[in-house]
């Protein structure tokens, strides 16, 4: 059976318990009972039995005194001598009364004549009287039965000697109502006679119960010879089952006499079905405080479980604040302690797992996690009020430097400090500031299009104007700033993150304040992919060419060296230019490929124009990745021999930021290549944060100055002192000065006064074909 | 007393008579001899009555003694009590009907059997006493002893009848009889049916 409370469990079980042991002991009484009643009516039966013959014993002894008394009287035996008929009946009579006795005869053994007291005849009785005697001669103790015209007597004889037997007094009680009355006070049964005589039918003699009923005993003798059932049996008449015991009084071979014992058993049983409805009575009080109990035991038991139950469900879902009842002091009380007290666990575990899944500790801004939770439901909202929203993604430039240099202690320092500031311009209500990565800080702005969250970067870079101060020491705080935005963009939100970051790290390569995403940025997109893909072919596809520009000597106008530029003639896109696929390239690592055939074709380039008598050393620019790379010097190496040029005509360039991403390995390479005799020149130097003593240690030779410094510099002061300074320490520290950007001859002129080696711009070419150089150079020359 | 009597008749009669002797041996059904019976014989001629003749039966130990005895009609018979305690001594019999209430020590008057026949003697006190008188109207009777045997003596020649009594015959108070004749010394065997 499916229980669905505990409560109806409990409930069900012990009634059905008790029910069935109430049941159980009804029967198991009533069937006692019976069982009792009957075996208890047999015993009545039994004793009664015992008790009728103890009364025909007692009946016996009384007419057998009564009879000898006669018997030994000197007077009746003087009577009987004298063969005094009349005295002998007078004395049979007055001693018949003296004992109640019913009958008293007298057989003379001389005259062979019988005096009878009763109005019977002689012929009738003598035949039976001598059977009497006879069985007197034998045990004069024994009980003689007789029936005289259909009356059972009980007879005793005794015989008159003087003093030899002369004669016989034979006295009898009938076997009447009277018996039947007195046994049955004697013994409370039911007592009937019933008597067959010769051919007669059977005949009740006398019975202490109705005649109606005394007739169905006498009929129910006659159909079923009952009598012959040795034990006990059930007789029903009327409607009441009786007890039925035959005993047998006497028998030969004409008649028969029984008394027929009896005794109802229902009247038996009585006292007990008394008995057995107070039980019930007591069971059925007993079973409804059972119940009252039981239905109060288990509400007691089971309204604590029902509500530790809701309890734990208010647990399941998250809900900590409800009250638990622990004022019990029994088990259940102890478990809604444990519960109590779970409760509180789990909420501050929770809490505290809450944290620090969604909160960053050195900063106390939400983390990634909590950005992308916000973020989803921020774009939930603009779906629902369509508005867009945007992600401002920002990476601090050199933080690993600053580490590196620093101590983690001082950048974990700076960055709570610039947490801080990013705080600072951020609307609180609205805007959500997260560190999401080391670096890295995210900025969620709702109801922001990208040309907002534009302005808005732009003052979080004013923010960072000022140093951050830092135990003394005042960092500059610049960064890349990406941004995103909903739906324009992405509407995912880790695509739209993701974007940001691409954003943000254009940003970072182009030095130009914040830049909003652009498909084309998106390496991971289809069209980029792609490219990508298109790139790695290009190679063998020979889609790529190289592109040259001239560095001049700004003193006596001879072209020094050329910079090798690339260029990437798409089958179907055309012309496409290397910021577009630079970034791929180096994101994807084919820079190295991209740059080990930059440096191949510079050397079979300048191999051919030293044929022609063009002896111009080409510069090829290389990338972060190849200053990690330990064998790219080998690499080199191998090439230049198998193209048959010299490091004299080649010479490589590297970019400030990329010679910081790990300047110890940097350092190496670039060591290792400059012992194999190659030029080395730092490009695009202003832009990066590397410090000039750092650049001293450098086997460098050359500096090129930014092209955003040298551009304006003869209308800007600032730029001018930044080229002047510049210059002076470098040509201080030895080392050669390239000026980018010389667009026409004023810069050329300043840059001259100024002391500037060399000069690389549009004034002089811009980025031209290799196969153009040689008519360019006819005419420069 | 009994044996003086019997010589005393014996002596009276003998000179008529031829003294031939009668020797009867009772035996009951079995064989054994047969104690107690009477034995009697009866001749044709009237026979002599003494009224002297006397006879007693004493009440010892609560009981008859002699248990049965046999005498001639006439005889007189005292009931000497010789117990400490009274008897009652009484007959019913037709032969003899007569009660000798309450009494100790010998009674005033014998008692007269003037009749043959049985008298059966009890005690109104004592129900268990019991005794047999028979009386025969001859002088010829006798008792046997406990070997069976009864001698009658002085008995007259001729063809007489032999009769024989025993207290517990199968036919009650029956008495057997044979002709006998008598010349010398005689004997016979008498065969009584018994039932004890």
């Amino acid at each position: 059976m499916q229980f669905k409370s505990l409560k109806s469990r409990i409930s069900v079980i012990f009634l059905s318990l008790i029910l069935v042991i109430q049941v159980l002991s009804s029967i198991a009484i009533k069937l006692s009972i019976d069982k009792n009643a009957r075996r208890s009516v047999n015993q009545q039966l039994e004793v009664g039995e015992r008790v009728f013959l103890n009364l025909l014993q007692n009946n016996g002894e009384s007419l057998s005194v009564g009879a000898r008394i006669l018997a030994a009287d000197f007077g009746f035996k003087a009577a009987i001598a004298s063969n005094d008929h009349e005295t002998i009946l007078s004395a049979l009579v007055n001693h018949q009364s003296r004992i109640n006795a019913d009958i008293a005869i007298f057989y003379s053994a001389n005259q062979n004549s019988l005096v009878i007291s009763e109005n019977l005849s002689e012929t009738e009785v003598s035949e039976k009287i001598a059977e009497v005697i006879y069985k007197a001669k034998s045990d004069s103790q024994k009980n003689n039965f007789t029936i005289f015209k259909n009356q059972p007597y009980q007879l005793v004889a005794v015989p008159v000697k003087a003093p030899l037997t002369i004669g016989w007094v034979v006295m009898g009680f009938k076997i009447n109502n009277s018996l039947a009355n007195t046994l049955h006070k004697l013994s409370n049964l039911e007592v009937t006679f019933i008597s067959q005589a010769g051919k007669s039918p059977w005949h009740s003699t006398a019975s202490t119960m109705s005649v109606g009923a005394t007739e169905q005993i006498v009929k129910y003798t006659t159909d079923q010879q009952a009598f012959n059932t040795p034990s006990n049996l059930e007789l029903t008449i009327g409607d009441v089952a009786f007890g039925t015991r035959y005993v047998s009084i006497f028998k030969n071979i004409n008649e028969s006499l029984y008394v027929v014992l009896q005794r109802s058993i229902d009247e038996a049983t009585a006292p007990f079905q008394v008995l057995l409805l107070n039980f019930l009575i007591l069971s059925i009080v007993g079973m409804l405080i059972f119940i009252v109990s039981i239905l109060y035991i288990s509400r007691i038991v089971a309204q604590p479980i029902v509500e530790l139950a809701n309890t734990a469900r208010k647990l399941e879902e998250g809900d900590y604040t409800f009250n638990v009842d622990t004022s019990r002091k029994d088990e259940l009380g102890k478990l809604s302690s444990a519960f109590s007290s779970m409760r509180t666990a789990i909420a501050d575990r929770e809490k505290s797992i809450t944290k620090l899944a969604y909160w960053d500790e050195m900063t106390g801004l939400p983390n990634r996690a909590s950005f992308m939770k916000e973020l989803n439901s921020a774009i939930n909202k603009s779906d629902v009020s369509r508005e867009p929203l945007s992600v401002l993604v920002m990476n601090l430039d050199r933080f690993k430097q600053i580490n590196n240099v620093l101590g983690y202690d001082f950048g974990n320092q700076l960055l709570h400090a610039v947490s801080i500031r990013i705080s600072q311009v951020f609307r609180k209500d609205n805007d959500l500031v997260a560190r999401i990565s080391g670096d890295e800080f995210a900025v969620l702005l709702p109801a922001t299009d990208a040309n907002v969250a534009v302005n808005i970067a732009q003052k979080l870079l004013q923010a960072f104007e000022k140093p951050v101060e830092l135990d003394d020491n005042f960092v500059d705080i610049t960064a890349g700033i990406g941004i995103a935005s909903y739906p324009v963009h992405s509407n995912q939100i880790e695509q739209l993150l993701s974007f940001a970051e691409v954003a943000m790290q254009v940003s970072k390569a182009q030095k130009s304040g914040p830049v909003v995403f652009q498909p084309s940025f998106d390496v991971g997109s289809n069209v980029n992919l792609t490219l990508v893909s298109e790139l790695k072919k290009s190679i063998h596809n020979n889609e790529l060419s190289i592109f040259v520009q001239p560095k001049v000597n700004l003193k006596s106008r001879v072209v020094t060296s050329v910079e090798a530029l690339i260029r990437w003639k798409h089958p179907t896109r055309g012309m496409i230019f290397p910021d577009q696929f630079i970034p791929f390239a180096e994101q994807t690592g084919l820079i190295r490929d991209i740059t080990l055939w930059m440096i191949a074709e510079a050397s079979k380039l300048s191999a051919v124009w030293l044929e022609k008598g063009i002896s111009i050393p080409i510069a090829v620019n290389i990338s972060a990745r190849d200053l990690i790379d330990s064998d790219f010097p080998n690499k080199v190496a191998e090439i230049l021999k198998s193209t048959g040029s010299n490091t004299s005509l080649i010479s490589l360039e590297v970019t400030e930021s990329s010679i910081m991403d790990d300047p110890h390995r940097a350092k190496q390479t670039l060591l290792h290549l400059s012992q194999m005799g190659i030029k080395l020149a730092i490009d695009d130097f202003g832009t990066g944060y590397s410090s000039l003593s750092y650049l001293k240690e450098l086997p460098v030779s050359e500096l090129k100055i930014d092209k955003s410094f040298v551009m304006h510099v003869e209308q800007n002061q600032n730029d001018r002192i930044i080229v002047n300074s510049t210059i002076e320490l470098a040509h201080n520290m030895g080392l050669h000065v390239v000026a980018e950007g010389v667009e026409n001859i004023e810069v050329w002129k300043s840059l001259q006064e100024m002391g500037c080696d060399y000069g690389q711009g549009y004034y002089m070419s811009r980025p031209i074909p290799a196969s153009d150089f040689e008519a360019w150079y006819q005419q420069w020359v | 007393m009994k044996h003086a009597a019997l010589s005393l008749f014996l002596l009276a009669t003998s000179f008529q008579l031829h003294a031939a002797e009668l020797t009867v041996q009772v035996n009951d059904q079995a064989g054994n001899p047969l104690s107690n019976a009477v034995v009697y014989l009866e001749t044709d001629a009237k026979p002599n009555r003494s009224a002297l003749a006397e006879a007693n039966v004493d009440q010892k130990n609560k009981q008859f003694w002699p248990f049965v005895s046999v005498i001639q009609v006439g005889t007189s018979v005292n009931f000497p009590n010789k117990d400490s305690v009274r008897h009652h001594v009484y007959s019913f019999s037709p032969a003899k009907v007569f009660e000798l209430k309450l009494y100790s020590g010998v009674p005033a008057k014998p008692v007269v059997f003037d009749k043959p026949g049985t008298v059966i003697l009890g005690c109104n006190i004592h129900d268990n006493m019991l005794a047999y008188i028979h009386i025969v109207d001859t002088p010829y009777f006798g008792k046997s002893d406990v070997n069976g045997i009864v001698k009658l003596t002085d008995l007259p020649s001729g063809q007489h009848t032999l009769k024989a009594w025993y207290y517990a015959t199968v036919k009650e108070n029956f008495i057997t009889e044979q002709k006998i004749a008598i010349k010398n010394n005689e004997t016979v065997s008498l065969k009584l049916e018994t039932h004890n």
